[in-house]
């Protein structure tokens, strides 16, 4: 596949962030991203789906780092276009998008927020990690991706989620202090996936990264307001950019004096700590608890991620 | 959804499927007829929240009198579904995913059946003779396949060209 186009200062900043590596980086986003599905529990064991799938000519293989979830490889047939996908026994969802909801680990009964759940992998994802009990309540502004939340939920058959079209930042306002925990999944400049869309490499400016980090801190307050006292929030983005991530979080921790960076742990996947320093601005010095994904270090998106809890 | 209607409900799903289980705590009657699932605590959430779109699960429809179970109905209630019930093979079910007509090997007396491949449960449709015209929704139909690659000489058989 030819080099596709980068803007400068895209190229300048992952040259900053990886010094000896951007070249790497860069190889690996010119190859197509691997196909992986996550099983849903709630309708089918994954022992049986893979059974299924594989009399059919797919070959899958497990992701480390998640149990229910598999690569899929194998035949030039669409997997999203199998009677199991309409059925909702799978859901096509990129490997390390998965790790978020793992970070969050929600538990059964519990009271969950995903503030930006458009179109619904998380969701989704969360609704089986909580077996269907307790409430999601999955929130987005735009109807057009209401639509498509709406149909995924319906899909992967969770009673247990409550779907609402408000502006993400306006929740605290009915909703503060309510929930045990919290996924903010924030817009932003995708820079994790161009292996998707290398649109968002080419177009790519720190002025777009500073305007959408507006919208992110506000969204990772509103989020970290509707928490209980004890409450976690996990922030996630697939961007590679300090702005709207390691500044982003640390405005929180600015902002909120009962916000508390936790430690990740998490088994199977190649991980890198945060940046505790970014063209001259220093953050506070728990910020390498937060985690980066590049997606050289596991063929697979780009994603950061962090987990705040609320202090008693 | 009040005890009445609930009980309704309950008496039309054991006429229609000779469903005989109980339905879960929360149902909420929404637009079009359609009732919903819900865990008691989404309900209870939704009711302190704005802009709510939606709230649990659509399983089960009332058209003219007849209750229609959605796909996630008939998963529901899979195994409690007694009469009024197809059973489909592989091939069928993928006919019947991608919304065309199902071709019976018998008349069926009801208006509305519902179907069955193996341990898949697929929704409802609408009987007419030995037909059924399946309810699936527009954003949920596959686009029909071969269910597996066709072997070389398949291809070869079938008249493609340039192939080897």
């Amino acid at each position: 596949m030819a080099k596709p186009r980068l803007s400068e200062e895209l190229r300048e900043d992952l040259g900053l962030l990886l010094p000896n590596e951007s070249d790497r980086l860069l190889e690996c986003c010119s190859r197509p991203l691997r196909e992986s599905i996550r099983v849903n529990t709630l309708k089918i064991d994954k022992d049986s789906l893979v059974s299924r799938l594989t009399t059919r000519g797919w070959m899958l293989t497990p992701v480390p780092w998640c149990d229910y979830a598999c690569w899929v490889e194998g035949s030039s047939r669409d997997i999203g276009k199998t009677v199991e996908h309409a059925l909702g026994y799978y859901y096509m969802q990129g490997a390390v998008s998965l790790v978020p909801v793992e970070a969050l680990d929600p538990q059964p009964g519990e009271k969950v927020l995903d503030i930006c759940a458009a179109p619904g992998s998380k969701t989704t994802q969360m609704g089986q990690k909580v077996r269907n009990t307790g409430v999601i309540v999955a929130n987005d502004s735009d109807l057009k991706r209401i639509r498509a939340l709406s149909s995924n939920t319906q899909r992967c058959g969770l009673i247990n989620c409550v779907i609402t079209r408000v502006d993400g930042r306006r929740f605290p306002m009915w909703a503060g202090n309510m929930f045990d925990c919290v996924l903010v999944d924030a817009p932003c400049t995708a820079t994790g996936i161009i292996r998707k869309s290398w649109a968002a490499a080419s177009n790519w400016s720190r002025r777009l990264a500073r305007r959408i980090s507006m919208l992110q801190r506000s969204l990772l307050r509103a989020g970290f307001d509707c928490l209980k006292p004890g409450g976690e929030v996990v922030y996630a983005t697939c961007s590679l950019s300090p702005e709207e991530n390691e500044e982003t979080v640390n405005q929180l921790l600015q902002a909120r004096p009962k916000a508390e960076l936790l430690d990740l742990k998490l088994q199977g996947i190649r991980t890198r700590p945060g940046v505790t320093e970014w063209r001259g601005s220093k953050f506070d010095s728990n910020m390498a608890k937060t985690i980066r994904i590049y997606p050289h270090d596991n063929d697979a998106e780009g994603f950061f991620i962090a987990k705040v809890a609320k202090a008693n | 959804m009040d005890a009445a209607k609930r009980r309704n409900l309950e008496r039309m799903l054991k006429l229609q499927y000779g469903i005989e289980s109980r339905l879960p705590s929360t149902l909420i009657q929404s637009g079009e007829g359609k009732i919903r699932v819900a865990t008691p605590e989404a309900f209870e959430t939704a009711r302190s929240l704005r802009g709510v779109h939606s709230v649990g699960l659509y399983v089960v429809k009332v058209v003219d009198g007849a209750p229609v179970l959605s796909i996630e109905g008939t998963h529901l209630f899979c195994r409690d579904i007694q009469q009024n019930v197809v059973e489909l093979s592989h091939e069928q079910s993928e006919a019947w995913m991608s919304a065309s007509p199902v071709q019976l090997k018998m008349h069926t007396a009801s208006k509305y059946v519902a179907a069955r491949s193996g341990p898949d449960c697929l929704g409802c449709g609408r009987a007419a003779g030995s037909k059924v015209f399946p309810y699936i929704p527009r954003w949920r139909r596959i686009t029909s396949q071969p269910s597996f690659e066709p072997t070389a000489p398949q291809r070869a058989a079938a008249g493609e060209k340039n192939y080897i």
